[in-house]
């Protein structure tokens, strides 16, 4: 999605027009979940921080200079709620050591919905996983990555290359370099 | 498989996974709340903010306007040796810029000085002789006022020359009338001699004056061992006795 339909919708959002929040968040939504997810690790969870952060950019829309690109600015709201919660709830609960399946709900009433990214990096462990949602979905860069993972570069660009390998091995066509 | 087809089939995966989220975000209060426009006289009704910039703006108005800045160059520079060695800073226009103590002497006779900033030379001046009569620097038995010129352009040298010239004997007559012994030289910061430093510039005008004054007696390098007091001592008794034909005086005892 380019920024400019994005950056039309953001001036009617201004406005005070709500009919274009449906595209808006369309456009947006899988930026916004997978920012949230990788700092939180609980589908659960990062539900709760997206819904809050739309609400957020809603009640600061006024706020928003189009010299950043929309998403990076909402990325940010995301990003800081998200470091929030992670506080918080580090504080009341102890979070857990073993995120093996952060793209699956731990709640039962949502289990019934298919994950399909799961099933697709069923391969990878937790860090490759990070890894490659921070730069396939999210479009971070090798060295974003490393700062963000606190690892060095030389560790991100291992795992992304190793990463990349079992998930071509499990597409079944895993050609050689 | 290629990489750009594998990231494709994981940002679609990616997005299948996403929840719908709109229709909970649509029900939320806060998503019928209308936003709020950001309003300016809402700023003035938060105590602590305007508080805090109001402070930042005095004190940015007490430190750039309300204190005289150190750092203002002067056009021209008046030595003043009277005992108490004093340094007027100018602007091109004779108005003092700042009064710099060269002694200790002087740091007194400043202390006790009324303001001078931003007037002219000639009123400071007087001020200073005033208070050094007032403390007894300048007297019957010390009548001597010695001042030195130096200045960015030579036109400006000339005036403030003239100026003290014709002025300084005037006023310091009016308050000792036996005082005339005023001497001065001037120089534009050009000249050759301003390899000699400020304050070595007073001595050697004064060493060269007492030459004038005892041709036959002392040496240059004679009179160049001699301290500023002394050397001061010299021309008041030459002054005192100023009838009588120059005989070559005492010369001060110094300490081996």
């Amino acid at each position: 999605m380019t920024e400019q339909p994005i950056q039309d919708w953001v001036k009617r959002l201004k406005n005070g027009d709500r009919s274009v929040f449906d595209a808006l968040y369309d456009a947006t939504k899988t930026h916004v979940y997978y920012t949230v997810l990788v700092i939180l690790k609980d589908v659960s969870l990062t539900e709760d921080i997206m819904q809050d952060t739309y609400l957020k950019m809603l009640e600061n829309i006024h706020r928003y200079q189009p010299k950043k690109p929309f998403k990076a600015w909402l990325g940010t709201i995301a990003k800081n709620l998200a470091i929030n919660a992670y506080h918080k709830q580090k504080r009341e609960h102890s979070m857990p050591e073993d995120a093996e399946d952060y793209l699956l709900p731990k709640s039962e009433s949502t289990s019934e919905k298919r994950y399909y990214l799961q099933e697709l990096m069923r391969v990878l462990n937790p860090e490759e996983k990070e890894v490659i949602i921070r730069y396939v979905i999210l479009e971070e860069k090798h060295k974003d990555i490393a700062k963000a993972m606190h690892k060095p570069l030389g560790t991100i660009t291992w795992m992304y290359q190793n990463a990349l390998k079992k998930l071509r091995k499990e597409a079944g066509e895993n050609h050689e370099e | 498989m290629k990489n750009e087809k594998l990231f494709q089939q994981i940002r679609q995966h990616a997005e299948r996974d996403v929840p719908d989220l709109t229709s909970k975000i649509k029900h939320n209060e806060r998503f019928l709340t209308p936003t709020k426009r950001p309003s300016f006289t809402a700023f003035f009704k938060r105590p602590v903010p305007v508080f805090s910039a109001l402070s930042l703006v005095l004190v940015v108005l007490f430190i750039f306007i309300l204190t005289p800045s150190q750092d203002v160059l002067a056009t021209s520079t008046v030595y003043l040796e009277i005992n108490p060695a004093i340094q007027i800073d100018l602007d091109e226009d004779d108005q003092v810029l700042r009064i710099i103590p060269l002694n200790e002497d002087a740091s007194e006779l400043i202390k006790e000085l009324n303001s001078t900033h931003r007037q002219d030379v000639i009123v400071a001046i007087d001020k200073i002789i005033e208070k050094a009569i007032e403390k007894g620097y300048l007297s019957e038995e010390h009548p001597v006022v010695l001042f030195d010129i130096l200045s960015n352009h030579s036109n400006l040298v000339e005036r403030l020359n003239t100026r003290i010239q014709d002025r300084i004997p005037e006023i310091a007559q009016q308050r000792l009338p036996n005082l005339d012994m005023v001497r001065g030289n001037a120089h534009s910061r050009d000249d050759e001699n301003n390899a000699i430093q400020p304050g070595q510039r007073m001595r050697h005008n004064l060493i060269l004056t007492l030459l004038d004054m005892y041709p036959d007696e002392f040496t240059y390098e004679e009179l160049s061992t001699l301290s500023m007091g002394e050397l001061r001592r010299l021309m008041t008794e030459h002054n005192a006795d100023e009838d009588t034909p120059p005989n070559r005086p005492p010369m001060p005892n110094r300490p081996n």
